[in-house]
């Protein structure tokens, strides 16, 4: 695909409820709307099809450089899933760094938009860990 | 200059050692507490395995040995007959800073206990390779003794406080140490370097290192029986 192309396809799936696209020469994947629940190869979690488009959301980010699990150990369920309501101040996750449990707190009040980092997954400084539309 | 409270409990059952630093956690959490040091030992040999460790299995898959898991991060620990301890604070004045240098500030104080006490402790390289057991490895300011590490320490930050879980190994149980780890892993006992060493004497080097390295100071001071025939 040419450049051209790509950029004839984004205007051309733009304003569309397409929230995800998946092209080869062989075939074409469309995701309308609400997408389907994530299987093992997603790499994140989203309800980005059901996000309100006039709430303002917030990406929450890595303090440091380590591994980033979802739950406080692997016995526990995952602090937070998507769709769930959270408080300021509530944990969201736990970044493993130099023996260091870190956990993570949403610094607002609102709805867990998308996780976008998988259990056991190394995150940098400034990654992208989650999206919280806010009340 | 702000008042903690120390708390020397001496050998206690293995299974209370992490709900006890939990709840001094929740305590210094709540404000009940403006920061605490606890130092124990262990009754009976145990393994804790850090936080996201998946549980451990021992080198002789014939070993019975309790497993408990640590809040903080880190490796599998061996307790046989140790200077273990927590030091928990909320994340303010010498412990408002970066993960390194927190490991630092509480290192430089048990460095200077310690070389106080008769042991020539270093800060220690980090030495490449992952393990997990927490005395195969050496992550950066951890001390060592003659190259071997002598204290190993983790971490758990939640809601603004800081717990560092830490551990000292008094004496060595090789055989032991093979079973649980298999061979390879070098762990150095400081009563079989210094036989002289004395647990209420470091402890009150510690004071002295938290006053002059942090400007901390123990309020409150509570210490069990038995403290010199561990």
């Amino acid at each position: 695909m040419n450049l051209k192309t790509l950029k004839d396809l984004i205007e051309l799936i733009k304003g569309t409820d397409i929230v995800e696209l998946d092209w080869t020469p062989e075939r074409i994947h469309i995701v309308r709307g609400i997408k389907p629940r994530a299987d093992k190869t997603e790499r994140s979690e989203s309800r980005a099809g059901a996000a309100s488009q006039d709430r303002p959301t917030v990406t929450v980010t890595s303090p440091l450089v380590g591994t980033f699990y979802r739950s406080a150990s692997p016995e526990t369920q995952p602090f937070v899933q998507v769709g769930d309501r959270v408080t300021k101040g509530q944990c969201l996750c736990v970044i493993e760094a130099m023996k260091l449990m870190n956990e993570i707190e949403s610094h607002v009040e609102g709805t867990v938009n998308a996780i976008l980092k998988q259990d056991g997954e190394r995150v940098g400084y400034g990654d992208p860990l989650f999206i919280i539309e806010e009340l | 200059m702000q008042g903690w409270r120390l708390i020397v409990d001496g050998r206690c059952p293995s299974e209370s050692n992490m709900p006890r630093d939990l709840a001094l956690f929740e305590e210094v959490a709540r404000g009940s507490l403006s920061g605490c040091l606890r130092i124990y030992n262990w009754q009976t040999p145990a393994l804790t395995i850090g936080c996201h460790q998946k549980g451990f299995i021992s080198h002789d898959p014939g070993l019975e040995i309790p497993v408990y898991k640590r809040p903080t991060g880190g490796g599998a620990v061996l307790h046989i007959d140790d200077i273990t301890y927590s030091l928990i604070t909320p994340l303010k004045g010498r412990f408002a800073s970066g993960i390194t240098e927190t490991y630092a500030v509480i290192a430089g104080v048990f460095a200077q206990a310690l070389k106080t006490s008769g042991l020539d402790v270093r800060m220690g390289l980090s030495a490449p390779g992952f393990s997990e057991v927490c005395f195969a490895r050496t992550a950066p300011v951890e001390l060592r003794l003659d190259g071997v590490k002598l204290m190993g320490a983790a971490q758990l930050r939640r809601g603004g406080i800081l717990l560092q879980q830490g551990v000292i190994p008094r004496r060595v149980d090789s055989d032991l140490l093979a079973r649980t780890f298999g061979p390879g892993v070098r762990v150095s006992g400081i009563l079989d370097i210094l036989p002289e060493f004395r647990v209420r004497e470091f402890i009150a080097n510690l004071k002295t290192g938290f006053q002059e390295r942090i400007g901390l100071f123990f309020e409150e001071e509570f210490f069990a029986p038995g403290i010199d025939s561990w």
